[in-house]
């Protein structure tokens, strides 16, 4: 068993000093295939083991990842690895300390219907011509398309030698698609991207059937190439949920994290009152079906909805045990790896804003110009709280009323200072837009919110004069 | 270590061996690469990492049809296993009627300063010593600073082609590196994180510029000037420079988007599409670079590729799938992800070399503009249409010569191609930066007429 020879390993880094050694071993199932404007580019397939260890000797981390899961090979690299902290510790003050959890046993398998490494990969080919075929009939303008399909399904393992015994089953289908329409000499393009790791590839037979991702790929690229330049400057605006999305994880979802924290925008700001009353923000790592879910974390900490804002307040962090300990708050279930390559970090989940209480209507009152931002082209946040958005779907708004569409724009801003400029936050229900996080390994992510409305000054875009 | 790179190309060649008779064409890429590294977090030492990255990515082709696998055991029958897995891929794909061959044998380049016989060996106290130091010396500079992330690590490994072309070849190659991030308390709030990162292929590390130009960028963005939405003058320091270039501009020149019709370039070989000041060549094989390597990720030699000499087009970067496709020769760009079996066309080094003057000098005849040295945003840039819209982060505020303070919420839009044309000097200080996997050598430029929008008080 497995289990049974990560323990003796965990084990036997207790016998050479270790305080704390946790075994991270997963055996993963995965394909990917890239489908280019009618042609399979790529298709490959691959079975991957190996097993992460991380151990705190001297009260510092030393951190090995192998592909040997024999005893004998686990052994040595926690040796490895108890070495490794012993050399560091040598040059640390103060040890690092972990925040004390629950040991837990428990194996949860992944029940998905389709299992996507069981479907013939002609059926995902077929699934791509399709969308293909689809994104030209729906518009004769449409002149390239890369697909990027991607699954995978496994089994993680986590053992401690404080008793965590973990075994669950993950995995994922993704879909990332970049779609180019050309005329008159204008070429532009628009992304889409779908995924879901609590479904199979029945996610693609039920929720994104090949007309549904066409529909809405092709309906980006006409508002881009019907697109005028947007203005520079700072407007008012109402943000949609992607939109609201990207900024509830890139700008102030990072601040939140507490390895980020304090070196941040948000450093001693717990408790303070950061955006105005009835605003709420969340990272919820229990929601059912999100693309962030799971039940548990990358050191067998059960996920939790975390209230980062509550009624404008800063409330809470989204922790690990590390920084759990340090901030003295309670460990959050935040602490993910890409995989066995690499060390958990704090990282996102689902994150959103709670809906208000304003109708969609209301939110574009009184609006003499301004923006309505819609579809995300990526984001980044850097620690002074200043973000960026590239928006790719957009439409100005005139009077109070839906005016023409806007291409190639990005909004920017304090975060911090936006924040406290919300004017008003709409009622609607809202989708979750997935998404990838990339803090030196990727995490998928999910992230949302319903229309929200800000004032002049706060955020400016970015535009040609 | 010699018998480690001649295992490695005959584990390869027996993997070609092995599967040669059950399809058309195969090739196999084995990578065995490791990293001794250490950090240090909020000023302590927080961690010393050990990894390997060992992996095969077996590509083969039956009646047009191309499939692939990726293994991270490489023993001869998990290899083997592999071949197989990629057999079944290909028999699942449907064909490919473009699909030529894999590359043939040829002449191989030469490269120097890519190993050093040291780095394999060095203890991990070794590397604790360095970002100890580092540290220290941030914090001697100014206790104020808080070192949001320090390292520094070692790599070395070993890579191996073969295909079915009789080509067989091997490589390796070492490397050091060390960066900080720092950041500083405001009035207000916090500085923007700022870093340097400095890359060696051998045990040479620059620290003076690791500690002297993050701490000089940080201490400056302490002070807060005030930006004006205008139409200006910017330095770009190379590394943001280099990541507008990547993002909104180098899709341009990829081979696959003339033939895909997406990119605005396809029909300007030739022409001039930049200010005659301007030259960028992709060099594989500048020596002692960080993207400096024998041989492509589909095993055809590295080389110089001029892009744009003299403000004119010269090239495009070629993988010899796409350059088949074309009817060219491939220029060694092709980069291949292990893992998903994707071969992509990549720059190596991109190397724009530098002008007379050095970047102060540019500065003190400037009344007003902005230096950029980082960008937020550069990725979300329209790969196809070039236009771009960015904020400057940190962005310095140039007023009579001077440096005055760091700008929050500085944005920049435009379109990547107008901008090539706008270029008005090109500094003399010329670095190495890391760029997306690549590297750009190169100095920090200077444009007229950049579109600047300021945030709002």
């Amino acid at each position: 068993m497995l289990i049974d020879k990560l323990q003796k390993a965990a084990d036997y880094g207790e016998t050479l000093g270790a305080t704390y050694v946790e075994l991270r071993a997963e055996a993963l199932n995965r394909s990917n295939t890239q489908y280019e404007d009618g042609r399979v580019r790529s298709i490959s397939q691959r079975i991957e083991d190996g097993v992460a260890i991380r151990l705190l000797a001297g009260g510092t981390w030393g951190f090995v990842s192998s592909s040997d899961l024999s005893l004998n090979g686990l052994k040595d690299s926690v040796k490895d690895a108890y070495s490794l902290a012993n050399s560091a510790s040598k040059a640390r003050k103060d040890p690092i300390k972990l925040a004390e959890i629950k040991p837990i046993q428990e194996s949860v398998p992944l029940k998905v219907s389709r299992n996507p490494t069981d479907v013939d990969p002609k059926e995902k080919i077929a699934y791509m011509a399709k969308l293909w075929e689809e994104t030209q009939r729906l518009d004769s303008r449409i002149s390239a398309i890369t697909i990027r399909q991607r699954d995978g399904i496994g089994t993680k393992c986590l053992v401690t030698n404080e008793g965590t015994q973990l075994e669950l089953g993950f995995g994922h289908v993704h879909l990332w698609v970049w779609l180019t329409g050309k005329e008159n000499g204008k070429i532009t393009g628009a992304r889409d991207e779908s995924g879901s790791t609590a479904k199979g590839w029945e996610y693609y037979e039920d929720n994104q059937t090949p007309d549904v991702v066409a529909e809405r790929l092709v309906d980006r690229v006409k508002k881009q190439l019907a697109g005028s330049k947007p203005k520079p400057g700072s407007f008012p605006c109402v943000l949609g949920p992607k939109v609201v999305g990207t900024l509830a994880h890139e700008a102030l979802g990072h601040l939140a994290e507490a390895d980020l924290t304090l070196q941040s925008a948000f450093a001693g700001k717990m408790g303070q009152e950061v955006a105005p009353k009835g605003v709420s923000m969340i990272d919820d790592g229990t929601i059912k079906g999100g693309l962030g879910t799971s039940k548990y974390d990358d050191e067998g900490v059960p996920t939790t909805r975390v209230e980062l804002i509550k009624d404008g307040i800063l409330n809470a962090l989204m922790t690990d045990r590390e920084y759990a300990y340090k901030t003295q708050l309670p460990p959050s279930g935040n602490a993910r790896a890409e995989d066995y390559r690499y060390v958990p970090l704090i990282r996102m989940r689902n994150t959103f804003f709670e809906r208000g209480d304003a109708f969609d209507d209301e939110l574009f009152e009184n609006i003499d110009f301004g923006y309505y931002c819609l579809g995300v082209a990526g984001g980044q946040a850097q620690m002074n709280a200043s973000f960026q958005v590239g928006i790719q779907e957009a439409f100005e708004i005139v009077n109070g009323e839906l005016g023409n569409s806007v291409t190639n724009m990005s909004i920017s801003g304090i975060a911090t200072e936006a924040l406290l400029k919300i004017e008003g936050v709409g009622k609607d229900t809202f989708n979750f837009g997935a998404g990838r996080c990339g803090k030196g390994q990727e995490a998928l992510i999910s992230d949302g919110g319903p229309l929200i409305r800000f004032g002049a000054g706060p955020i400016t875009f970015g535009g040609k004069a | 270590m010699k018998d480690k790179q001649n295992n490695l190309v005959s584990l390869a060649e027996k993997t070609i061996t092995y599967g040669s008779e059950k399809v058309d064409q195969l090739e196999v890429l084995i990578q065995d690469n490791y990293e001794l590294s250490c950090e240090l977090v909020l000023g302590q030492i927080n961690k010393a990492v050990k990894s390997q990255e060992a992996g095969a990515s077996v590509r083969c082709v039956i009646e047009h049809r191309i499939g692939s696998a990726f293994t991270n055991s490489l023993d001869q029958p998990t290899l083997e296993k592999t071949v197989n897995r990629a057999i079944a891929a290909a028999k699942a794909s449907t064909p490919d009627k473009t699909w030529k061959d894999f590359p043939q044998k040829l002449k191989a380049s030469k490269i120097s300063g890519t190993w050093d016989d040291s780095i394999p060996e060095k203890d991990p106290s070794v590397f604790v010593d360095i970002v100890t130091k580092i540290g220290k010396r941030i914090s001697e500079r100014d206790s104020s600073i808080i070192i949001g992330e320090a390292g520094t690590g070692g790599f070395y490994g070993w890579t191996a082609y073969a295909n079915t072309n009789g080509v067989a070849l091997s490589d390796k190659g070492t490397g050091v590196f060390a960066y900080a991030v720092l950041v500083a308390p405001t009035d207000s709030g916090m500085t923007p994180g700022v870093w340097s990162i400095d890359v060696n292929r051998k045990f040479n590390l620059d620290l003076d510029y690791v500690v002297n130009n993050t701490v000089d960028k940080v201490l400056l963005a302490k002070k807060t000037a005030k930006g004006q939405t205008e139409s200006g003058t910017v330095i770009f320091g190379a590394e943001a420079l280099g990541e507008l270039l990547y993002f909104a501009l180098l899709d341009s020149v990829k081979g696959e988007n003339i033939v895909r019709e997406k990119s605005k370039l396809a029909d300007k070989l030739d022409d001039t599409i930049a200010s005659k000041i301007l030259t960028i060549t992709d060099d594989g094989l500048q020596k002692g670079a960080y993207a400096t390597s024998l041989f492509d990720g589909e095993g055809v030699p590295r080389q110089t590729t001029s892009i744009i000499e003299k403000g004119k087009l010269r090239s495009f970067l070629w993988n010899c799938y796409w350059a088949q496709r074309h009817g060219v020769k491939s220029t060694g760009n092709a980069s291949r992800n292990l893992r998903t079996g994707v071969v992509d066309i990549a720059p190596t080094n991109m190397i724009i070399p530098g002008g007379k003057r050095s970047r102060e000098d540019m500065l003190s005849d400037i009344s007003s503009g902005y230096l950029i040295q980082g960008l937020q945003g550069a990725h979300s840039s329209n790969r196809e249409t070039g236009d771009y819209s960015v904020v400057g982060n940190p962005a310095f505020r140039i007023e009579d010569g001077e440096l005055t303070g760091a700008v929050h919420g500085l944005m920049l839009a435009g379109n990547a191609f107008e901008l090539l044309k706008k270029v008005v000097e090109v500094g003399s200080d010329v670095r190495s930066h890391l760029i997306g996997g690549s590297s750009l050598i190169g100095p920090s430029i200077q444009f007229n007429d950049i579109q600047v929008v300021a945030k709002a008080d």
